[in-house]
């Protein structure tokens, strides 16, 4: 009988680990094709329709989107601690998966006030194509950070240092993996509609 | 699987189902083509300019539509064999298979009731010209604005991977991962109907073409997702060919 | 508790590995997550309050430091870093191409 040989952690390095599991990954990207292709759209729109673009954009709250902005970051930091923690077993972990769920909320409440005052400045999504766009596309950004919290709040169980199952960690993986995506369709979806003018 | 189950055809029977995807993806294609439905007419051309376009492709629509109702009917065995290897996900033939197979179903109908909208429309040259707006309206609403059958079909298909316990999966979880991506991409297709101009008019970037890619790549994977599990099951325990031991040695 | 009793309980061990891993790892997460945060503000001063005239060279700025935050985010927090070739190289790939595609559709479209 041979004694069990360990992968040593260099090879282990070479060879990769994929978060969650590859097939998510199909998702994933997708999403960041799908988005790349919202982000290319308020772009053209910002080419060929610049004054209007400019200042419809100027009717933002840009200081709401650099709120929201700093608001997903943390809460991305808070699920890569969760995931440190659930790894280690520590009963803190569920906590910090329950940060970014209120992280996430901040970040709907936020947007409700902006979508309130842009509507009662009439500034709503059939007046042009900038808003039409503004309104879609954060909303379907919302949508995604919508069903981000519901499996945070999944996470945030099976984080717990009692629960078993052989895929507990790639399920928080894939999770955590979902939730960063969030965060980084929002970095470039803010910088596209608010910022580049 | 349990003798009481429906005894499932053999393996060859079953690639020649699959492959009528194929089929449905050369018939059905090149119908559009020949319709000239690519690109579709903006829903924001007046009545006359739809007119005029009916006027001047009116062999083209009605040959083009012909090969697209009858291709639209190619889906019927595909939607069948990928219901009875997604029956072995599941070891019989329970909701989800129902679910899956109706979906399927209305697909069916979902892809082949447009073009005949369409051939309508172009039936009486010289009609009037808002009739055949409203025609041609109908028939793009129904050609686009078809979200809700398909994109329940892609859940069903993705619920049955995932839950799949099988030691070897019957279908690559990845492809699970594909469906749900393609339900969520058919979803801002939802908004045509608020919008004459712009990525989410039935001629849009969004609601048409991310939509035609995603629904084509859909077909595509399924395709070669069941053919895979076809030949799987063919070659495995679980055959549908003869056992050796029974196929004629003596003794 | 007898000490021997504490380190036998799996959850002490647990505990105290924790404390360990949360020292390093999250200082290392900490810092990704500052260095986010700084370019998100350097972004906001440099991109949405004309402190750059030129607006082409404040689009390539907003639009550069998005594509490296969202490569900080992929490798640190997605931990792609650690993801096969195969899969980081897409993601690296993608970060390029969004970059080129949006600066190009700005200058050229």
């Amino acid at each position: 009988m041979t004694a069990e040989v360990e992968t040593p952690p260099e090879a282990k390095a070479r060879s990769g680990h994929v978060p969650g599991e590859p097939g998510l990954w199909v998702f994933l990207l997708g999403d960041m094709v799908v988005f790349g292709i919202f982000f290319g759209t308020i772009s053209v729109l910002r080419a060929r329709h610049t004054e209007e673009f400019v200042t419809s954009q100027q009717t933002l709250h840009l200081h709401w989107g650099v709120v929201n902005t700093i608001i997903l970051l943390t809460s991305s930091l808070f699920v890569v601690i969760g995931m440190h923690l659930a790894r280690a077993r520590h009963h803190r972990a569920p906590l910090f998966f329950l940060a970014a769920v209120v992280c996430g909320l901040m970040f709907a409440g936020v947007k409700a006030i902006e979508y309130t005052s842009l509507v009662q400045d009439h500034h709503t999504a059939s007046v042009n194509d900038f808003y039409t766009y503004y309104f879609m596309f954060t909303g379907i950004h919302l949508g995604h950070v919508v069903l981000g919290m519901g499996a945070l709040l999944v996470a945030s169980r099976v984080a717990r240092p009692t629960s078993t199952g052989t895929h507990r960690m790639a399920a928080l993986e894939g999770v955590a993996s979902f939730w960063h995506l969030v965060d980084l369709l929002w970095i470039m979806l803010f910088a596209t509609l608010y910022l580049v003018r | 699987m349990s003798s009481a189950d429906l005894r499932a055809p053999s393996a060859t029977v079953q690639r020649v189902m699959a492959y009528s995807a194929l089929a449905f993806c050369a018939i059905y294609g090149a119908g559009i083509l020949l319709a000239n439905f690519i690109p579709p007419p903006s829903p924001d051309d007046s009545a006359a300019e739809i007119s005029a376009f009916y006027a001047e492709n009116t062999g083209r629509i009605r040959t083009g539509t012909l090969l697209m109702m009858l291709g639209g009917a190619t889906m019927i065995p595909f939607f069948a064999v990928l219901t009875l290897q997604m029956r072995r996900i599941r070891g019989h033939f329970d909701g989800l298979c129902l679910a899956q197979l109706l979906a399927g179903g209305i697909a069916v109908w979902v892809f082949t009731l447009p073009p005949i909208i369409f051939a309508v429309a172009a039936f009486r040259p010289g009609q009037d010209e808002n009739v055949t707006q409203m025609l041609n309206d109908l028939g793009w609403f129904l050609f686009v604005w078809n979200l809700g059958t398909v994109t329940v079909q892609a859940i069903v298909i993705a619920v049955a991977i995932f839950s799949d316990r099988n030691p070897e999966p019957v279908f690559p979880r990845w492809v699970a991962y594909l469906n749900v991506w393609v339900a969520v991409g058919f979803l801002p297709g939802a908004m045509l109907t608020y919008f004459k101009t712009g990525i989410m008019a039935w001629d849009g970037l969004l609601a048409f073409w991310l939509a035609a890619v995603l629904f084509f790549s859909w077909i595509l994977v399924l395709f070669w997702a069941t053919l895979r599990a076809i030949n799987r099951e063919a070659v495995g325990t679980g055959s549908t060919q003869p056992h050796p031991e029974t196929s004629g040695v003596p003794g | 508790m007898t000490d021997s009793a504490a380190t036998e309980n799996p959850l002490t061990v647990a505990a105290m590995t924790g404390s360990v891993l949360k020292n390093s790892a999250t200082r290392a997460s900490a810092i990704v997550w500052a260095a986010l945060v700084i370019f998100t503000l350097l972004s906001f001063v440099l991109g949405g309050e004309h402190v750059v005239d030129n607006g082409k060279l404040a689009a390539a700025i907003v639009l550069g430091i998005g594509a490296i935050k969202i490569r900080l985010v992929g490798l640190h927090f997605m931990e792609l870093r650690h993801a096969p070739v195969a899969l980081r190289a897409v993601f690296e790939v993608y970060c390029v191409l969004l970059f080129t595609a949006l600066m190009g559709i700005y200058l050229f479209a």
